[in-house]
C-alpha cells in the first residue's frame, strides 16, 4: 500500500483542496477539468500553480457539463481524469455524469464535488451523497484536510480498480480547512493504448441496456471491496460502551475529538456509498444504541435502518431525531446530541445577546473601483421612472441585489437571468425586463438562454457586466479573458441588437439604456471594464504603478451624499459632516468624479507606495 | 485537553487570513499539531471574516462556541460579533481602529463608540487588550501592517509561538516590505510589554493550564 510510507517529518501547510490536488497529482492524474465554484476552486488552481509537467492537461472549462465531458473522454481513453465542481455544479454536469456511470472508464476518474453546508457561498445546501445513489457510483469522504490527501489517492486507485468513476465528496470545512499534509511518494499512471469499443461507449439503447448490467456488476464489486478495513476506522473500548456512533465526513472529525470526554464507541466510514454492510452489521450488533452523526440529510441513517431491517439486527438506531438536519455541524451540537441521548448534563454556555443596532451587519460589498457598482448606479438612474423586473444571476454582480441598488427580483441559478427574463416578458408585457449577468456566467449558460430569447423575440434588455474574469471565486480565466471570445460580436452574430460601453462612461451608458430599452426584441448591452482586483494584480506583475487616490474638495462639496448613499462606494464615507476617502481602499477609478454634480473630486497620483 | 484556540476576526482585506496562515506555519515549524480554517468567497468583499487556529490534540477544524482562548481582532466591532466564540474569561486583543461598514451611509446607522463595544466584551471577560495597531502602523507609513502589530501583541500573551520564526516568515512573505513589516511586528510586542505587563508576566500560565 502506497499510503503510510514515512513522508517528511513536518509536512506542508495546505488547504484541504490543495491536499486533494497534490494527492491526485501524486497518484498519477493526467487530466484536470472543472468550473470554478466555492468551496471547490483551489483544487484546479493548485494544479495550475504547481504542475510543471507538459503531459498533464489542466483546464478551466466553460461550464461543468463540458468540463465533465472533457474528463469523461480522457477517462474512457485510459487517462486518469479529474473533474471538479461545487455541489450545484454537478447539477449542470448531471447529464453526462449519469450515463458515464453506465459506460464506466478505462483509466480512472475522480469526480471531486465540494458541498457547502450552511450555504456560506451558495444558493442551496444539497447533499451530493444522493448523487452516488442516483448513479450507482461510489462516494468517498475524507473527514478533515489532513486525510484529504490520502482519500484523493485512494479514490483514483479505487476507480482504476473497479473501472467506474468515483465521487470524492468534500465539504467547506474539509476544502478550506488547513493542516499539515504529509506526502507519500508519487507514482505514474500505467500506460494504456486506445482501442475503439463502440458497443460500450456509444450509448444507443441497445448498448445502454448492456451497460446497465455492467454497472450493476461493477457496483457489487465495490460492495465487496469496501469491506476491506482500510475503508473504515473503528474505535472500540473494553468493555464496549452501549452507545455506538456511526459517522462520516467532517462530522466524524468532531466525534473523534469528543470521544476523549464522552462514553461511546465510534465507527467512521470513509466510503458512504455503498456502506460496508458486514462491518457495520457487526458494529451494530455490538451496541444496543446506535447514533448516526452525519451533516445534512439522513442518508447513512436511512441505509442503516434498511440494513437493520433486512438483517434483523436488534439495536435502536437514531439520527436526525438528535442531530440537526440543516446547516453544518459543530462540536457543540454533536456534543449536546450525545449528552441528550445518554441523559448527561449539558455544559452551561452563556450566550451574550448582541443588539443589531450596535453590532451592524457587515455584508459583502462591491470593491472600491468595481465596475459593477458603476453599472448598477447607471441602471438605476436610467430606469428610475420605469416599472422594472430585474432578473439577476450568479457572480460578484449578485451583490446588486443588496442596498442601495436593490436590483434583483429573482436570482435562481447560473444563467437563469436570461432564461427567466423570457418568462417575465411573456407574463408582464407592459413592464421593463432587465437581465443582469457577468461574462463567465454568460459563457457558462447565458449564451444558450440568449439563443432562446432571440428565437422567441422576447422584449428584454440583457446587461452583460463583462469584467473579463471569473471574479467571485478569485479571478479565474474564462472565454472573455484576454478578449479570446467577444460577447458583443457573439450577440450581434446571433441576431440581437447589441452595444458595448466602458462601464465607467456614465453618460453614454445611461443614454443607451434610456434610448434602447423600449425597442422591440432582445437588446444586449455589454458594460465592459476589467475587474479591479484582477487589474491590480496584473499591474503589480507588470510593475505598473497604481492610478492614485481620489481627493475631495470640501469647499465644493454640498454634502448631497450621492457618492456615499446612491453609489455607496466602500472607499467613501460621511463622517462629522465631511466626505472621507479611505486611501487604503480607493483604486482611483474616478467614477465618483464623473457623477459628482459639484465637481468636488479629483485624482491625486499616489506618491507613497 | 492540551490546546490553544485562537479566533482571528476582522474585515475582508485587513490581512486576517495572512496572520492566521503565518501562525499555522510557525506552529508547523515548531512541530505542533495544527488545524486551521479560513473563510473564502463572498466575505472577502468587505464582509466579516474569520480565521480559526487550533493548536493541540484536535481533529476538527472549527472552534466550538465558547471554545476560543483568545480572540485576535483587527477591528473592534468584529471582536464583539464573535464574542460568543470566546471562553469565559478568555483574552480579547483588538485594534482600536474602527472600519465603518459602507452600508451605514445608506441605512443611516451610527457606528457605536468604542466604550459601548467594550461593554459587550466585558459581559464575557475582563481580559481586554486594546492596541492602537492602525495608528502604530500608520506612524511607520505602513497602513497594511496593522495586522502584524496585532500579531506581535499576541505573542506577548502566549509563549507558544517563536517570534524569531515569525520574523523570518514575515520577511519571506513580503520581501519588499521586510524591514517596515518587522518594525511594526516588534512595535506590537513592545506595546503590550509597556502597557499590559501583567499579561506578559502571566503568559506562561496560559500554557500551564493548557500544555501543548
Amino acid at each position: 500500500m502506497l499510503i503510510g510510507i514515512e513522508a517528511q517529518q513536518k509536512g506542508t501547510l495546505l488547504l484541504g483542496n490543495e491536499a486533494v490536488a497534490q494527492g491526485l497529482l501524486d497518484e498519477g492524474a493526467t487530466y484536470f477539468a472543472g468550473y470554478p465554484g466555492t468551496p471547490s476552486t483551489e483544487i484546479i488552481e493548485y494544479v495550475f500553480k504547481t504542475n510543471k509537467s507538459e503531459s498533464i492537461v489542466v483546464h478551466w472549462s466553460s461550464n461543468e457539463a463540458v468540463a465533465f465531458e472533457e474528463a469523461a473522454a480522457a477517462a474512457i481513453s485510459g487517462e486518469y481524469a479529474v473533474f471538479t465542481a461545487k455541489h450545484v455544479g454537478l447539477n449542470v454536469a448531471a447529464d453526462p455524469f449519469m450515463t458515464l456511470a453506465y459506460m464506466g472508464v478505462r483509466g480512472a476518474m475522480v469526480i471531486c464535488v465540494a458541498d457547502d453546508p450552511s450555504m456560506h457561498s451558495s444558493q442551496n445546501e444539497q447533499d451530493t451523497r444522493w448523487y452516488g445513489r442516483l448513479a450507482h457510483l461510489p462516494v468517498l469522504e475524507p473527514t478533515d484536510p489532513e486525510n484529504a490527501y490520502e482519500w484523493a489517492r485512494r479514490a483514483l486507485q479505487l476507480s482504476y480498480k473497479i473501472k467506474l468513476p468515483v465521487i470524492l465528496r468534500l465539504t467547506t470545512r474539509v476544502s478550506h480547512g488547513l493542516s499539515s499534509i504529509k506526502f507519500a511518494p508519487p507514482i505514474s499512471k500505467p500506460k494504456q493504448d486506445y482501442t475503439k469499443d463502440p458497443s460500450r461507449f456509444v450509448s444507443l439503447p441497445s448498448n445502454a441496456r448492456k451497460n446497465k448490467l455492467r454497472l450493476n456488476k461493477a457496483f457489487s464489486e465495490v460492495e465487496e471491496e469496501i469491506e476491506n478495513p482500510i475503508y473504515y476506522k473503528k474505535s472500540l473500548s473494553t468493555p464496549q460502551h452501549s452507545l455506538g456512533i456511526i459517522s462520516a465526513g467532517t462530522a466524524a472529525s468532531y466525534c473523534e475529538e469528543l470521544q476523549a470526554d464522552l462514553p461511546f464507541d465510534l465507527f467512521i466510514s470513509y466510503v458512504t456509498h455503498p456502506l460496508p454492510k458486514n462491518a457495520l452489521t457487526k458494529f451494530m450488533q455490538q451496541h444496543s444504541e446506535i447514533l448516526v452523526v452525519e451533516e445534512l440529510d439522513p442518508v447513512i441513517e436511512g441505509d442503516l435502518k434498511q440494513l437493520a431491517y433486512e438483517r434483523k439486527i436488534e439495536t435502536n438506531i437514531v439520527g436526525k431525531q438528535y442531530i440537526p438536519l440543516n446547516y453544518e455541524l459543530g462540536l457543540e451540537n454533536i456534543e449536546n446530541a450525545i449528552r441528550d441521548l445518554l441523559g448527561l448534563e449539558k455544559p452551561e454556555v452563556i450566550e451574550i445577546p448582541l443588539n443589531n443596532s450596535d453590532i451592524i451587519v457587515r455584508p459583502p460589498t462591491f470593491c472600491a473601483g468595481c465596475p459593477h457598482r458603476a453599472t448598477y448606479y447607471d441602471l438605476n438612474k436610467a430606469l428610475k421612472h420605469q416599472d422594472v423586473i430585474f432578473s439577476n444571476d450568479i457572480g460578484c454582480y449578485s451583490l446588486g441585489a443588496l442596498p442601495p441598488f436593490n436590483d434583483a427580483d429573482s436570482l435562481l441559478c447560473m444563467g437563469a437571468s436570461i432564461g427567466m427574463a423570457v418568462g417575465y416578458s411573456e407574463i408582464f408585457p407592459d413592464k421593463t425586463i432587465v437581465a443582469t449577468i457577468g461574462d463567465s456566467t454568460f459563457w457558462h449558460s447565458g449564451v444558450t438562454a440568449l439563443s432562446n430569447a432571440i428565437w422567441h423575440n422576447s422584449n428584454i434588455l440583457v446587461v452583460v457586466m463583462d469584467n473579463s474574469t471569473t471574479a467571485m471565486t478569485g479571478t479565474q480565466e474564462n472565454p472573455s479573458t484576454n478578449n479570446t471570445l467577444n460577447i458583443l460580436e457573439t450577440a450581434k452574430g446571433m441576431g440581437a441588437l447589441a452595444w458595448q460601453v466602458n462601464s465607467f462612461e456614465n453618460k453614454e451608458l445611461v443614454q443607451i439604456i434610456r434610448e434602447k430599452v423600449k425597442l422591440p426584441g432582445v437588446k444586449v448591452l455589454v458594460a465592459k471594464q476589467p475587474c479591479v482586483i484582477y487589474e491590480n494584480h496584473l499591474n503589480k506583475e507588470r510593475e505598473i504603478p497604481p492610478k492614485g487616490v481620489i481627493k475631495v474638495d470640501m469647499d465644493k462639496c454640498t454634502l448631497c451624499e450621492l457618492c456615499v448613499s446612491d453609489l455607496n462606494c466602500s472607499a467613501l464615507s460621511l463622517q462629522n459632516g465631511e466626505i472621507i476617502v479611505d486611501g487604503a481602499q480607493c483604486n482611483g477609478c474616478e467614477f465618483c468624479a464623473t457623477i459628482c454634480p459639484r465637481d468636488a473630486f479629483s485624482l491625486e497620483v499616489r506618491t507613497n507606495e | 485537553m492540551n490546546n490553544l484556540q485562537i479566533n482571528i476576526v476582522g474585515v475582508g482585506g485587513q490581512g486576517t487570513i495572512s496572520i492566521g496562515r503565518l501562525l499555522l506555519q510557525t506552529g508547523l515549524i515548531q512541530e505542533y499539531n495544527i488545524r486551521g480554517n479560513e473563510t473564502h468567497g463572498m466575505s472577502q468583499r468587505g464582509g466579516s471574516v474569520n480565521f480559526q487556529v487550533r493548536v493541540g490534540q484536535f481533529k476538527g477544524v472549527l472552534i466550538p462556541n465558547s471554545g476560543a482562548d483568545i480572540i485576535l481582532a483587527t477591528e473592534p466591532m468584529e471582536a464583539v460579533r464573535w464574542i460568543n466564540s470566546l471562553k469565559p474569561d478568555g483574552i480579547v486583543i483588538s485594534d482600536k481602529h474602527a472600519v465603518i461598514p459602507a452600508i451605514v451611509n445608506v441605512t443611516k446607522q451610527k457606528y457605536p463608540k468604542l466604550e459601548k463595544l467594550i461593554d459587550y466584551v466585558r459581559m464575557k471577560t475582563n481580559n481586554i487588550i486594546l492596541i492602537p495597531a492602525m495608528k502604530i502602523a500608520r506612524s511607520y507609513n505602513n497602513d497594511k501592517a496593522a495586522n502584524l502589530v496585532l500579531l506581535g501583541a499576541l505573542l506577548q500573551v502566549t509563549p507558544l509561538f517563536d517570534p524569531n520564526i515569525l520574523r523570518s516568515l514575515i520577511k519571506e512573505k513580503w520581501p519588499r516590505m521586510a524591514e517596515s513589516n518587522t518594525i511594526c511586528f516588534d512595535a506590537g510586542i513592545r506595546y503590550v510589554q509597556t502597557n499590559y505587563p501583567d499579561y506578559v508576566k502571566n503568559r506562561s500560565k496560559l500554557i500551564q493550564d493548557n500544555p501543548v
